[in-house]
């Protein structure tokens, strides 16, 4: 029996292991770090002003920082194989969705914010 | 020549016109024994002469007598004054006429008295609109004086309405003899105008009607329509014996006029509402000999340009008070002070309910100054409803839509400054992937290769 310390050890040492051996897997993670960051800022940036006006403007900046992270996890997994995944998958391709996908996000958060 | 002739003859025309244009009333009296009425000649003559009515003069009894036309919509008198009466039964009249008198826009002055008799159409009249005259033989006594039955009502908290007859500072007076006493019903459209004092009692040996503040000795009804009655508790104010006594001649004169419509009438000039928009415009600077831009405030009407939401707007009314009316028939209007008349924009629920102020310059300009429309689109109602006891209603209003706005007429993100922080969220995250795309693109490369070979080799 090993202790909840231990397998936390053993989980962040194993993460660290996938990431030095994976730098593609270190910037995604990196850039979904600061994305979830940049959206805690707006919440709080609300929460201070304690006035949702504009809120299209908040809905924009939140949603496209959630979206964005969704996307990132989604590449992420595509990209790679985990325990007993045999799927061969295009890399090119996957990328190739995931900028397209980013750019139609990009352009209706541009819009939505007017 | 021709010219000057067809003037003068239009001008005698109108001058015939004028003279026949005197308001015809009719009094109506119980007293066969003297039907030119002798006894109220002074008040007569106040009437004819100084008044210039068409007044004719009927018994109850009179066959001839007839208040409306045939299919009962035009009445063929303006006003009625009626005197007291002691007759119980008539043939040829009845309440209803009265009523439907009243409900074609004539106005009624009704003279009580402690003799009059207990069943009559005048006293059913009187109970349909709820004033309760005392009945036959009870008559209103003032304890405070030595000579009970002749009231003396000097006091200018027993005089309740201003808007007939004001004695604010108790310097005038009026008798009464021999006087009923009236009960009056909590409509609103009943007002007091005399009560009895704190020492008066109507009654007879063994009962009592009214007691002290109960009972009132002159009331006043006015109908939606504007239409009036007047009830005085005794006709001792209108003999040539009574009305020379005190102020009863001046009290008279003004319940008269109020009866009649000629004073306290609130004319409506105007109700009229406009946005205020902000407008630039360029003037020239004479010590720099250059334009300037500045701004103005400009009216723009609905008509021009209907209003939307958070608009600013002013609503105006232009008012005036009838003071009296000269002998040959012209208003003469005093401006009306007042700070309680409001305006009231509501759909449905009222969104504003703002006081009317004076304008300073214009003294029958009243406008609730600049305001800005609620942020709530729909069909709403300008209104100002001003109702006062003794004063004639006034009721404006205009329904106008309020619009929302066009999706071209919200400020832009940028214009707002909250939105700065959103803005710059949003040019950071893509800035931010257009960097991480940049570093896949570089870094993917090496590590594909490797893993695609591993992959090969597996397979």
């Amino acid at each position: 029996m090993s202790s909840l310390q231990e397998q936390l050890y053993k989980c962040v040492d194993s993460y660290k292991a996938t990431i030095d051996q994976n730098p593609l897997v270190k910037i995604i993670d990196i850039f979904s770090t600061a994305l979830v960051g940049i959206a805690v800022v707006q919440c709080l940036f609300m929460i201070i002003i304690r006035d949702t006006f504009p809120f299209n403007a908040f809905l924009a900046g939140f949603i496209i920082c959630v979206t964005q992270f969704v996307l990132n996890v989604s590449l992420r997994l595509a990209l790679f194989k985990y325990g007993g995944d045999n799927k061969v998958r295009g890399e090119r391709k996957v990328f190739v969705e995931y900028v397209v996908c980013s750019l139609i996000l990009h352009f209706i958060s541009l819009h939505f914010i007017n | 020549m021709i010219s000057n002739l067809f003037f003068s003859k239009i001008l005698f025309l109108c001058s015939l016109f004028l003279s026949c244009l005197g308001k015809t009333v009719l009094f109506l009296h119980d007293n066969a024994s003297d039907s030119e009425l002798t006894d109220y000649s002074t008040f007569i003559n106040y009437l004819t002469k100084e008044r210039n009515y068409d007044l004719t003069l009927k018994t109850f009894k009179d066959d001839s007598l007839s208040l409306l036309s045939d299919d009962l919509q035009v009445n063929k008198f303006d006003e009625i004054i009626i005197g007291p009466i002691t007759s119980t039964k008539l043939k040829n009249f009845n309440e209803g006429q009265l009523l439907q008198f009243y409900e074609n826009g004539g106005n009624l002055l009704i003279l009580g008295s402690s003799t009059q008799s207990n069943n009559n159409p005048i006293r059913k009249f009187l109970n349909n609109i709820g004033i309760y005259p005392s009945p036959k033989g009870y008559i209103t006594e003032d304890f405070e004086d030595s000579n009970t039955s002749d009231l003396i009502i000097s006091d200018g908290s027993l005089f309740l309405n201003d808007y007939i007859f004001e004695n604010k500072n108790n310097d005038k007076s009026i008798t009464l003899k021999d006087s009923s006493s009236a009960l009056i019903d909590t409509n609103e459209m009943i007002f007091p105008v005399v009560r009895q004092s704190d020492y008066m009692k109507n009654s007879n040996k063994d009962n009592t009607w009214s007691l002290s503040k109960q009972g009132y000795l002159a009331v006043a009804f006015q109908n939606l329509k504007n239409n009036r009655i007047a009830w005085i508790a005794s006709d001792s104010l209108i003999t040539n014996e009574g009305i020379e006594e005190k102020d009863n001649f001046e009290f008279i004169k003004e319940i008269t006029k109020w009866t009649f419509q000629e004073k306290s009438i609130l004319n409506v000039l105007g109700f009229d509402h406009y946005q205020l928009v902000q407008e630039e415009y360029y003037t020239l600077d004479e010590e720099k000999q250059q334009n300037v831009l500045s701004t103005r405030e400009v009216k723009v009407t609905y008509g021009e340009e209907p209003y939307k939401v958070k608009d600013f707007v002013n609503v105006d009314l232009f008012l005036q008070n009838l003071k009296d009316v000269d002998n040959s028939g012209n208003a003469i209007y005093e401006p009306f002070f007042t700070d309680d008349i409001q305006f009231e924009l509501r759909m449905i629920d009222p969104y504003y309910r703002l006081n009317l102020n004076l304008d300073e310059e214009n003294s029958t300009h009243y406008k609730t100054g600049k305001f800005a429309l609620p942020d709530h689109h729909g069909v709403f109602t300008f209104n100002i409803k001003y109702q006062r006891k003794g004063l004639s209603y006034i009721d404006v209003k205009d329904v106008k839509a309020i619009r929302n706005l066009a999706h071209t007429e919200y400020p832009r993100s940028f214009e707002i400054r909250n939105s700065w922080v959103y803005m710059s969220t949003i040019f950071s995250v893509i800035f931010l992937w257009i960097v991480f795309v940049i570093l896949f693109i570089i870094t993917s490369k090496r590590v594909n290769t490797t893993i695609i070979k591993a992959d090969k080799k597996k397979n």
